[in-house]
């Protein structure tokens, strides 16, 4: 029997950008990169693609389908999940789900999961790394009323049981969910895979489904309750004392040093 | 008026440090502040203890006491509900520690609330909430306005409140429930494993933390920096790429998705400063940067920076200290 995964994701900017190359857009109250670098599938996003395909590799018959909501979708971007090896791509495109305000896109992926079909497992990068809320497969799980398994680093099928070990700050836990249910994905899962050339010629064929918000029957435009009223880059005012030294050895005395005068060791 | 209802959490039988941050905020835009607490036959609860805190009630929720819910929550997100929707609170606060991550949301969406996560500034003007928060890892702040009529619910980051108390002259009002919940559970915490003793010393209580990077290479690199750690009583610490890398713990990962510290003294050792790692070590009253990229992040916050090979570096660094000491 073939098990139904939905993977969650969302294009972000590189939130690894040098900070510099950052600016602020005041028209759109957002960031921006100075060099119009393109923007990337949120990189814990693919860590849950990754967990999805490991699945597969562990000889699973799985079906894996990729829902992205948001709006201005780059084409080269969004395949890199299909070129990873998901199956399918389901885009909904929608100028209000680049909002502040995450509840409009908890309902819209909500609806998107119910109307695309009986999935078994839905993962979810761990928090987007542009807003860094980390609350949609939350909101998604209690929307749909379903078990919700936050931080997982690895998972496993057993029988039709999901056997997901969860990073705790001390160490890790192992939690047992029944199916369906919800699983957010962290990076101690390890490095996504790099596409092989075959993923990439099957993905340039794939055609990403298309649902729009009407077919999902959402009101737009959606009313929000928050409302962003400024985004800056705070100012660091700090000066960096340079340690001197003819060579690598002296800089390590000097440190040391330095660091004995201000009481610091 | 504005009504705030606090999720504390319980640390040996005392508040939270991080709830105490809640309080503190609360105190400054709130005529009233209820604590709610959910507690098993587990907790030792000392109600002479909690009656003094700052706090004009306190709930106390008495939740079956069941190790399989650790992790999950779905107890207290169904005790936490039934208060919420049984009183009239303008505004709900949880610390964004790993429980507040999980249940804060799970409540908020539940109820139809919305929502704002690893709050950094809250403030009150004319029936609007200004939250502010960091965003892409730390790059930028934004600032969001809600009305209070909407009854949000905050995750507040933890350490950033001042150490001052509150001046206190009230004696809470406190309320048992007893919660009865006789759901299924759907998920299950079947083990669970710490890897505290791999800390000597923790890295949150840490004056002195050296802290290694991708820039090490190797996980032979960290030997290094353990040596140096036991020498000036500090912990050792590491950022997300040196993790991910495999060459150290994911328990030691200090960043945005790892720990958040604060210590004395940080010393940075071949880390380039994401943002992400920043969001994890700014707070620190003290940092060194040693790095062979002179243009690299992490000198923008740091107090001294030392360019060059950070091998050869931390060895004389080391020979240093152990001189120093003699003397």
């Amino acid at each position: 029997m073939t098990i139904e995964i939905a993977v969650l994701a969302k294009q972000v900017l590189d939130s690894e950008t040098p900070s510099h190359l950052f600016k602020v857009n005041a028209d759109s109250n957002n960031l921006e990169i100075d060099d119009n670098s393109p923007p990337i599938v949120n990189g814990f996003d693919l860590n849950a693609t990754e967990a999805a395909l490991r699945l597969r590799d562990d000889g699973h018959e799985v079906n894996i389908t990729v829902i992205m909501a948001g709006f201005n979708f780059v084409n080269e971007v969004i395949k890199k999940t299909l070129s990873m090896g998901a199956d399918n791509l389901v885009l909904i495109e929608n100028e209000s789900l680049i909002s502040c305000d995450s509840s409009f896109t908890v309902e819209v992926l909500s609806k998107a999961i119910n109307k695309i079909g009986n999935f078994d497992i839905i993962l979810a990068g761990r928090h987007a790394s542009d807003f860094d809320n980390g609350h949609v497969p939350i909101g998604i799980a209690e929307k749909l009323k379903l078990p919700i398994i936050t931080y997982a680093s690895d998972i496993k099928i057993m029988d039709s049981i999901l056997r997901i070990k969860r990073v705790i700050p001390s160490g890790y836990q192992f939690i047992e969910s029944q199916l369906p249910c919800v699983v957010t994905v962290s990076n101690e899962i390890g490095e996504p895979r790099y596409p092989n050339l075959r993923g990439i010629m099957t993905a340039t064929k794939k055609q990403p489904k298309i649902i729009t918000i009407n077919d999902l029957e959402i009101e737009t435009p959606y009313e929000k309750e928050i409302n962003l009223t400024k985004v800056f880059i705070p100012k660091i005012d700090l000066d960096t004392e340079y340690i001197k030294g003819d060579d690598e050895s002296e800089l390590g005395r000097n440190l040391a040093m330095r660091l004995k005068e201000e009481g610091l060791i | 008026m504005i009504n705030t209802l606090i999720v504390g959490e319980m640390n040996n039988g005392k508040l939270s440090e991080n709830s105490f941050d809640l309080l503190k905020i609360s105190d400054k835009i709130s005529d009233q502040t209820s604590l709610v607490l959910c507690t098993t036959s587990k907790d030792n609860i000392s109600i002479d203890e909690i009656k003094i805190l700052p706090v004009d009630f306190i709930y106390l929720l008495k939740t079956p006491s069941l190790d399989i819910d650790n992790g999950i929550y779905d107890i207290d997100t169904y005790a936490l509900s039934l208060l919420l929707n049984s009183k009239d609170y303008n505004l709900t606060l949880f610390s964004k520690s790993e429980y507040g991550s999980v249940v804060a949301p799970r409540v908020a969406f539940r109820n139809n609330k919305k929502y704002l996560s690893d709050c950094t500034g809250i403030s009150l003007e004319e029936g609007l909430f200004s939250i502010e928060r960091p965003i892409y890892g730390g790059v930028a702040n934004a600032v969001y306005e809600l009305s209070v009529n909407i009854s949000p619910v905050f995750s507040i980051r933890p350490g950033l409140q001042d150490l001052d108390d509150i001046n206190n002259n009230k004696i809470a009002e406190i309320e048992e429930m007893e919660i009865q919940f006789n759901e299924p559970h759907p998920a299950k915490m079947i083990e669970e494993y710490s890897n505290d003793s791999l800390e000597e010393i923790k890295l949150e209580d840490a004056k002195i933390i050296i802290s290694g990077g991708r820039g090490l290479g190797n996980e032979i690199a960290f030997e290094e920096l353990k040596k140096l750690a036991n020498l000036l009583g500090g912990a050792l610490g590491a950022s997300r790429a040196a993790c991910d890398a495999g060459w150290i713990d994911h328990s030691l990962q200090i960043g945005l998705t790892g720990k958040t510290v604060t210590p004395d003294l940080y010393i940075s050792v071949g880390i380039s400063g994401a943002s992400q790692h920043l969001a994890g070590c700014s707070m620190s009253r003290n940092i060194v940067a040693i790095n062979n990229d002179k243009d690299a992040n992490i000198f923008n916050v740091a107090r001294f920076g030392v360019i060059g090979d950070w091998n050869q570096i931390i060895k004389s660094f080391i020979s240093s200290i152990e001189d120093l000491s003699l003397k």
